[in-house]
């Protein structure tokens, strides 16, 4: 591998992958990985911490909860339930910060080493989860190179820690039931965020308790919702893709048409918000078992350059991952189904219009931004964006999430998906899942 | 003279058709060290048999009589050596015009070489068709009239029946190389192909419909245990591979998605790169067909499949040979189709009717380019015959099988695809560099643009464009080395010309011994086991091996350049190397001048592509 890029930055490696996403591949090498047990419904955290209580033997009653400080109540709540029910010892890491540094994970494993817990609870969102799948790891493998985490390899975790959990308190990124995790390494400079692609990262435990998604304020609603909603349909339209995934993310589809608008009209419709929780958990088991598709990679880029929330990043550059990869894949079509298109008669090309007509009316139900120039916080002048595309193009291409596009995508290609996406023109998105005209240059005849 | 060498008869049969007679003829040690077997083997018996004079008629006609055609095994043809079970056929390509050769696996190779030669060589021409029967170190050449007509598994099938022999093993032609379609392919055993450069078309214009082969003689081995074990060994390296559990399970067929994504699946004539791949790739045919496995003798790979179509829906079931991915790729996306079911038919009818899938796709292809970019229409509306022009459209399947049809049998516009895409072009007035082919020979199913280091293997290789004389795009594209043939960056090839060479001595090599390519077994492996069934001990040194690989290549280069070839052939049509600007190979400019230059160098040619002298004393050539 070569020196200071992560493994899916190797040009070897890049070469390697486009096999690794193949249809052979998948007939070859296709674990499903989720967690053991799930706990849901509104007395899901009861029913774990009753399993944990009988998991864990009397000597081995120690949890560390990792959280954020906004989130410590949740915390602290928690441990009483199982200090409470089981005897089970609790220490709180809430040190938890977003994009997952890797010193604050290794304030984490310090916290380990002094406090040899058994069993790992992550309350929040996709950082509190990733820092601690991230402390997992570098607790019980310290030595690793963070570069070269990468399926199908194992390392052989869960001989000090013998459970992980995982609490989420928004609904949409879907790491509680994920194996990778993002890290931020701050071994490198600058810092470099860096995908952990791992098996054994995957919770052992998934609590989808309703209360902790109760006071999602409206705007974290929808960036979650459209994250999740991303998800289930950017991944659908990836090679790696499955009969088991495509069930996933088909079903989640369907639950965040109907259930999303409402969380977002009333946030105390408990009984829409658990759907909403189911869907983002099911969205992200098929997610999870594929990869991000490209919509993905530019949202992280956009993220990085303009920080904005990740999942209405993310659901800005759908549109065109979808309709660039339709040139070469038959794999929106059943989305389009999903969302009600009559495809009786019409072209892959109406189809792909109608799909992406119906996905931008719903961001508009739900307030979701359809474009960049649409974005109020922050917004985006297009001379500010434009200003930043070498970047963009550059970071996106280097994503982890490229390696599994359907379709081959370059820098450039990613720029003009760029440019395409600040306005998200209907006619514009369709056309690049058009024949391309043959350049004219002549090389030696 | 050396001891003879184990493993091998230590006789070829030349067998003159026009007086129906055969001599068998003992091969000095000698040449099995220098030349071994198959292609190489088969290189030094045409050199040896074609006079000035010959040469000299072959350049006006490469079908006139004295065009001799080797059917040839090798030392390590049915042994225990890892799938091992092949035979080669070589000659002057009727296709193109210069050296020609194809190599098959199956179950015939072993029964050929317990006939007591380790090749036949035909020449002459006889004047009504007939059959050649090779048993026990004897042939008969019989008539041929009551099979001339039938399809190939017709052939088969009433061979074995007339001839009381259930397990005769058969090589034979269908109606296209009858009716001389350029590139006719020689069909043997359960749908195994020798498919490129018209060889079967060869045996048409000898009116030789196929040749028989009931061989049982053992032949011995210097030490036959040795050569099981270091076939065990070297096994349980391939049965470790990724790649080979790809080809057990999906065929060739594996490679469909990830070639589009990374641009080396042409589509719609060489002018695209990407089509919807999930449609057609191995794990797809499962999924719609029931598919089994096909082995040749010895195999444990087994990459060759059966489909089962049932074509009316009533429950009848044909059985369909392959596809591999090469046909399926020609026949489909370089013709704009896109589902399985049309590319399966015209795949029934290249088989049934041995014709080699490449180059018909290659051709019916360009037809349908031409009538797209409203090329030479007046020309094709005069010979279109029944068929309207505007039907001539990418993805017109039901077309592209009428097209196909005709090809077989001359008949119409078919008459012209069955020359070739070079000669297509023209007699079309069309530009030349519009026709995809290197010497005539139609370019296969990785688009040059994708590797250049296959690139330069197309321009250079023996036969003209072949995937098969040097898979470059294995190296580059799985990120693995092979010896000395190091991988680098796939749009570069700079810096690694020598590797090109020396990769085409390796295939030669390969189908010299005869072995099948698809496991890989690095070449230390495969010394030891040449050694083990020949008892020559320099088998076992690679750098002697390399030579021998060498040395035929080299030999080859030396009948095409009396066949009037030279250095402005080694290079690629401009409808291959025009910059695409999608898929994964665009903005790719393919430069491959200084390249070929770099690559004569490493080879010991001079500017020209001409083995200087130097290097033809080096391998005792001159």
């Amino acid at each position: 591998m070569a020196k200071d890029l992560a493994w899916y930055e190797d040009p070897d490696i890049k070469n390697i992958f486009i096999k690794a996403a193949s249809n052979a591949m998948r007939g070859y090498h296709c674990p499903l990985t989720s967690p053991k047990t799930t706990f849901t419904g509104t007395n899901s955290l009861i029913d774990f911490i009753n399993h944990v209580g009988a998991y864990l033997a009397p000597e081995e009653r120690r949890a560390l909860i990792v959280v954020d400080k906004d989130l410590r109540k949740y915390a602290t709540m928690v441990a009483d339930k199982l200090r409470q029910l089981k005897g089970i010892e609790s220490h709180v890491f809430d040190h938890v910060l977003p994009d997952v540094p890797k010193d604050t994970v290794m304030e984490g494993v310090e916290a380990c080493r002094a406090f040899d817990p058994k069993l790992l609870i992550a309350i929040g969102g996709g950082s509190a989860i990733d820092t601690a799948k991230c402390i997992l790891l570098l607790y019980e493998k310290p030595d690793l190179d963070l570069r070269g985490i990468m399926a199908p390899a194992y390392v052989g975790l869960r001989k000090k820690v013998l459970a992980l959990a995982a609490m989420p308190t928004t609904s949409g990124t879907g790491a509680e039931t994920t194996f990778i995790a993002v890290i931020t390494d701050t071994d490198r400079d600058p810092p470099k965020k860096i995908e952990l692609v791992l098996y054994e990262l995957c919770p052992d435990f998934a609590v989808l308790y309703p209360e902790f998604v109760r006071s999602m304020p409206p705007y974290l609603t929808i960036g979650t919702g459209i994250d999740a909603l991303c998800h289930a349909m950017g991944s659908s339209v990836l090679s790696m893709s499955n009969v088991f995934t495509d069930m996933c993310m088909h079903q989640a589809i369907r639950l965040i048409r109907e259930y999303l608008p409402r969380t977002v009209a009333r946030g105390d419709d408990m009984e829409a918000r658990e759907k909403m929780q189911l869907a983002a958990y099911i969205a992200g088991l098929g997610f999870g078992n594929v990869s991000g598709g490209l919509e993905h990679a530019m949202g992280h880029a956009f993220g990085s350059v303009f920080h904005v929330h990740h999942g209405v990043c993310v659901g800005l550059f759908l549109g065109a991952s979808l309709a660039y990869q339709a040139k070469v894949t038959n794999r929106f079509l059943p989305l389009a189904d999903l969302w009600g298109v009559d495809r009786a008669g019409k072209s892959r090309e109406q189809a792909l219009r109608e799909l992406l007509t119906r996905v931008f009316a719903f961001y508009d139900a739900v307030g979701c931004p359809r474009a960049v120039k649409d974005l109020a916080r922050p917004s985006v002048s297009r001379a500010e964006y434009e200003s930043r595309l070498d970047q963009l193009e550059d970071f996106a291409f280097n994503d982890y999430c490229t390696l599994s596009s359907t379709r081959a995508v370059n820098a450039r290609q990613y720029r003009h998906l760029f440019e395409i996406a600040y306005e998200n023109d209907l006619d514009a998105l369709v056309a690049l899942s058009r024949e391309t005209p043959v350049n004219s240059q002549e090389g030696r005849a | 003279m050396s001891e003879p060498l184990k493993g091998l008869n230590g006789r070829v049969a030349r067998v003159d058709l026009e007086a129906r007679t055969f001599e068998a003829r003992p091969v000095a040690p000698e040449i099995y060290e220098q030349y071994l077997g198959g292609v190489g083997l088969a290189a030094k018996l045409v050199y040896d048999e074609l006079s000035d004079a010959d040469y000299a008629r072959l350049r006006d006609d490469p079908l006139a009589p004295v065009n001799p055609l080797v059917f040839s095994t090798g030392p390590l043809t049915a042994t225990a050596a890892p799938s091992s079970s092949r035979y080669a056929v070589a000659g002057i390509s009727p296709l193109t015009g210069y050296w020609g050769e194809s190599t098959s696996g199956g179950f015939f190779p072993g029964a050929l070489k317990r006939c007591g030669f380790d090749a036949i060589l035909f020449t002459g021409a006889a004047d009504a068709p007939v059959y050649v029967d090779a048993h026990d170190r004897t042939i008969e050449v019989r008539d041929a009239a009551p099979y001339w007509g039938l399809n190939t598994r017709e052939t088969i099938a009433k061979i074995r029946v007339d001839s009381g022999d259930a397990k005769a093993r058969v090589a034979t032609i269908g109606r296209a190389g009858e009716h001389l379609v350029k590139y006719a392919a020689i069909l043997n055993d359960e749908g195994r192909a020798a498919g490129r450069c018209g060889l079967g078309t060869l045996m048409g214009s000898k009116h030789l419909k196929a040749l028989v082969v009931h061989g049982t003689e053992r032949i011995p081995l210097a030490d036959g245990k040795k050569i099981a074990q270091n076939s065990k060994r070297a096994l349980a390296n391939v049965h470790n591979a990724f790649s080979t559990n790809f080809f057990q399970h999906y065929g060739t067929l594996c490679y469909t998605d990830m070639g589009m994504v990374l641009g080396d699946v042409p589509v719609k004539y060489f002018t695209s790169t990407e089509f919807v791949a999930e449609n057609l790739t191995g794990r797809r045919l499962k999924e719609r067909y029931p598919v089994t496995k096909y082995a040749c003798a010895g195999c444990t790979i087994g990459c060759g499949r059966t489909t089962f179509v049932d074509w009316e829906g009533n429950g009848e079931e044909t059985a369909i040979d392959g596809p591999e991915y090469e046909t399926v790729a020609a026949l489909g996306p370089l013709c704009g189709i896109e589902d399985f079911d049309p590319i399966l038919r015209a795949n029934h009818t290249c088989n049934l009717e041995g014709v080699d899938t490449i180059s018909a796709g290659v051709c019916i292809a360009f037809l349908l380019y031409l009538a797209d970019r409203d090329l030479a229409r007046e020309q094709l509306v005069e010979r279109l015959d029944g068929i309207a022009i505007d039907d001539l459209r990418w993805g017109n399947a039901r077309v592209v099988q009428q097209l196909l049809d005709r090809l077989v049998r001359r008949e119409g516009i078919g008459d012209l695809l069955a020359e070739g895409v070079k000669e297509m072009a023209r007699q079309l007035g069309v530009d030349p560099g519009l026709a995809a082919h290197v010497k005539g020979l139609e370019i296969p199913m990785h688009d040059p643009r994708a590797y250049a280091g296959q690139a330069l293997t197309y321009a250079t290789a023996c036969v003209g464009a072949s995937h098969e004389k040097g898979d470059f795009f294995n190296i580059d594209g799985d990120a693995a080395s092979f010896g000395k043939v190091r991988k680098g960056p796939r749009f570069d090839i700079a810096g690694r010309e020598a590797a090109v060479a020396t990769y085409q001595d390796m295939a030669c090599l390969y189908d010299s011994l005869v072995v099948c390519n698809f496991p890989h077994v690095n070449f230390q492996s495969l010394g030891r086991m040449l050694r083990a069934a020949t008892g020559f001990k320099l088998f076992s040194r690679k750098k002697y091996l390399f030579q021998v690989g060498e040395r035929a290549t080299n030999l080859k280069r030396l009948i095409s350049i009396k066949l009037g070839l030279t250095g402005e052939m080694d290079a690629l049509p401009g409808i291959v190397t025009r910059v695409l600007s999608t898929g994964g190979t665009d903005g790719v400019k393919l430069e491959l001048e200084e390249p070929l230059q770099a690559y004569y160098a490493a080879r010991g040619w001079d500017e020209h592509g001409v083995p200087t002298e130097g290097k033809l004393a080096d391998l005792g050539l001159i």
